[in-house]
């Protein structure tokens, strides 16, 4: 027998929960407006017939289609209407700017009348003042002023290869302003290397073995290594001498180190986080040179150890959990285990701002380290409010997690349920990345892709192919617009985040590339073939 | 005879006199003479030392290890450049044999009378057409016995497993997991079709606790596992994942 359809429900007439029905829309009333631009006062294309409650993006794409667009990023706008000024007594005739935000309707034919008085207090008007009114043969004519958009020029030659190790590169950075980057080797020494002059400055000779890893602090003052040896050294940047002797206490080598933001640390005595493959992380304060407490519980190495800027140290482990600690006593704040393999890689959304500290894009720098904190805080603060600190972690079993706000003002209601599982490489993840703004995630592994995902969901973005061998390591432009891997076929790649494309190609390196960075618009690879290589434009 | 030949031969016999005199000595002279050529064989001994270390090389302390590799590489087996030519062809001539690499290539033939044990029915005990068999087996969920008048492998009870203990070969974690099926008998395709569990059967068993997840998102729930220890005589399948 055919399954009947259901008889509909009967609704209800009357009562409270009745439901109403919707008004019918308002038409707003077409405008006709001839946009101009602010620069010179010439027309950008003829007069067009709008309905008034366009909104400021839809003027927006129209401006940038009316000046024959190019195929980058539409220029943003600043839209204002220009109305002859109608108080008979003022000094100048000069007309008025009421500037749009919105939209037409909402701003000038019909405003609210808290918009309106503010409004007139913005413009500097009398309270008698009121809004023409207009009709709809009136010609709107509307200012455009474009607004300042910053992009990062992409490095397209080797500026300069220098050699000078005596083994394989195995880290390196590139410090926070852009000057001065330090690699550390195979041969036990780091080096400190000049970008502007691509001149070595200083050699760092200390450790007993490999060098593993390098962190520069946010305000450039010092350096940390960690060494295959288990000790943390600390240089000074403009001496290139060890602040002190060794800083020892682990057992096994040194995974990754991480240093306080500079926000949160006080400037006498930084704090900096270490983590081992004896399966514990620890804090040393540089006052004392000593532990100040030792995060135990994982029961494997300790891959990765990433300060957040709220007060939360986040350690990544082989034991196939991800820990968040409390920074300032050490307790631990939550245990997040979902991975089936071990945890090899974890970035925040707030890498970028962190690591830069006080130095933003527009070459200012700092006079002193009370007002490099209070810049490097308010970068922070405005990062944030966007965007909450969450972290992606990479593992062996070829899968990332993207989890929630681990913060407690965040106060997400499941901190421990991650809000995506981002599946679709064939082997492990090497390299995980957010980009600079925290719109994207870039995840490089050993299957020769790279692929982009959507940083506030994990919904997948693109696969970006083109490497023979795996990938290694990725960074981000800081304009958040190219990304470059490192792999093990020896060559470089950039691509474009709007087409998915390879960009620019950089082969040079005649072995496996070990690391990659890129600050402002240098940037620094190293490898197995111990040559350090500058990319420029 | 002379002179240098004299002295030659003089100290020839030198040893073999202090090797006499040694011996016959007692008393106090001897007790002096033993302390005296006991340090004096400790000074030869070190001379004798020295001279072995300065042919032998020593590791130096202090320098640092060769093959440097980044924290990110540190603890997989990487491979050599110059192996990866011959691996590579080595790869492909495999594949085309259509061998697979499992952690137990070869295993032990095993006999049909240590497999089976003859049962004896029939009025006088006389039809030898029944077997039980006497290693570990498993029977699905839906199992049930033939009618028993014509049953010719009889699978004790006792030796049907449910659960392996399956360890993840990289993760070095144990963990019992329910058992799918048996894949494949290294013996014989026979023992497959039975069931029966010997070391070196790959078998089939649930993984979805583990937690692993396809490229597509789906969740993985079966996996091949071998089996790695003689389950008929430890009570319990021990097997090793394939990943």
């Amino acid at each position: 027998m055919a399954t009947r359809v259901p008889p509909p429900k009967r609704v209800k007439l009357s009562g409270p929960n009745v439901p109403k029905p919707a008004p019918p829309p308002t038409q707003a009333p077409s405008v006709v407006v001839q946009f101009r631009s602010s620069v010179d006062g010439s027309a950008l294309g003829p007069a067009i017939n709008l309905p008034a409650d366009t909104a400021r993006d839809g003027m927006e794409m129209l401006v940038n289609k009316l000046k024959g667009g190019e195929d980058d990023d539409p220029t943003p706008f600043a839209f204002s209407l220009l109305i002859p000024n109608p108080d008979p007594n003022a000094q100048s005739t000069d007309p008025i700017k009421i500037p749009v935000p919105n939209s037409l309707q909402s701003d000038v034919l019909a405003p609210t009348p808290a918009s309106l008085a503010l409004l007139k207090t913005s413009i500097g008007l009398g309270n008698d003042f009121a809004l023409p009114t207009f009709t709809s043969e009136d010609i709107f004519t509307v200012l455009c002023e474009p607004q300042a958009v910053w992009r990062v020029r992409p490095v397209s030659r080797c500026s300069s290869t220098l050699t000078g190790h005596s083994s394989p590169i195995l880290s390196g950075a590139i410090s926070p302003s852009g000057n001065l980057a330090v690699t550390g080797a195979g041969d036990a020494t780091a080096r400190i290397w000049d970008l502007t002059t691509e001149l070595p400055k200083c050699t760092l000779v200390g450790h007993r073995g490999w060098v593993l890893c390098v962190a520069w602090d946010p305000l450039e003052r010092f350096i940390a290594t960690g060494g295959h040896d288990g000790l943390v050294r600390i240089w000074d940047v403009k001496t290139g001498k060890p602040v002190g002797d060794a800083m020892s206490g682990h057992s096994k080598w040194i995974m990754s180190l991480a240093w306080e933001p500079s926000h949160l640390a006080s400037t006498t005595a930084p704090r900096l986080a270490s983590s081992s493959k004896d399966g514990t992380v620890r804090v040393w304060s540089l006052a004392t040179r000593r532990t100040q407490y030792t995060l135990g519980g994982h029961t494997a190495c300790v891959n990765v150890v990433r300060w957040g800027g709220d007060g939360l140290l986040y350690t990544a482990s082989s034991d196939r959990s991800v820990r968040v600690w409390n920074s300032a006593d050490g307790k631990l704040v939550r245990i997040l285990s979902d991975h089936a393999h071990w945890v090899t890689t974890m970035a925040l959304s707030s890498d970028h701002i962190l690591r830069t500290g006080p130095y933003g894009h527009e070459g200012k720098r700092p006079k002193d380290d009370e007002e490099a904190k209070a810049v490097a805080l308010s970068r922070y603060q405005a990062h944030v409010a966007t965007m909450p600190e969450t972290i992606i972690t990479g593992s062996d079993d070829h899968t990332l997690f993207l989890w929630p706000a681990q913060h407690a003002s965040a106060a997400a209601a499941t901190p421990k349920k991650p809000l995506a599982r981002l599946t679709g490489h064939q082997k492990p993840v090497s390299h995980v990345a957010f980009s600079p703004d925290g719109r994207f995630i870039a995840s490089a592994g050993l299957d020769n892709s790279v692929k982009v995902w959507d940083g506030k969901t994990g919904r997948f973005a693109a696969s970006l192919r083109g490497h023979v061998g795996a990938v290694y390591r990725l960074a981000w432009s800081s304009d958040s617009r190219m990304i470059i891997s490192a792999s093990k076929d020896t060559t470089l790649k950039i691509w474009d985040l709007k087409t998915h494309k390879i960009k620019i190609d950089l082969p040079g390196h005649t072995d496996e590339v070990y690391f990659v960075d890129w600050v402002a618009d240098k940037v620094i690879s190293g490898g197995r073939d111990k040559s350090v290589k500058i990319w420029k434009h | 005879m002379d002179h240098e030949e004299r002295t030659r031969k003089r100290e020839a016999r030198q040893v073999h006199k202090s090797s006499q005199y040694t011996q016959k000595l007692h008393g106090l002279k001897a007790k002096l003479h033993h302390a005296k050529r006991h340090s004096e064989k400790v000074q030869m001994k070190k001379t004798l030392k020295a001279h072995d270390e300065r042919n032998v090389k020593q590791k130096d302390e202090g320098a640092v290890p060769e093959g440097a590799l980044p924290t990110y590489l540190l603890d997989r087996e990487g491979q050599k450049d110059a192996k990866s030519l011959s691996s590579a062809v080595k790869e492909r001539r495999k594949d085309k044999a259509a061998k697979y690499s499992v952690p137990l290539p070869k295993v032990r033939g095993i006999a049909e009378d240590e497999m089976f044990k003859v049962l004896k029915s029939g009025k006088s005990k006389t039809k030898q057409w029944k077997r039980m068999v006497s290693k570990a087996t498993f029977v699905g969920e839906g199992f049930t016995r033939k009618p028993v008048k014509m049953e010719r492998f009889v699978r004790p009870m006792a030796l049907r497993y449910k659960k392996a203990n399956v360890t993840h070969p990289d993760l070095k974690a144990t963990f019992q997991l329910a058992i799918l099926g048996v894949k494949k008998n290294p013996q014989s395709p026979m023992y497959t079709q039975l069931g029966v569990m010997t070391k070196g059967t790959i078998i089939e068993v649930n993984v979805s606790e583990l937690g692993l997840v396809t490229t597509g998102g789906k969740v993985v729930w079966g996996k091949y596992a071998q089996i790695t220890n003689n389950p008929e005589n430890d009570g319990c399948i021990n097997s090793i994942l394939l990943v």
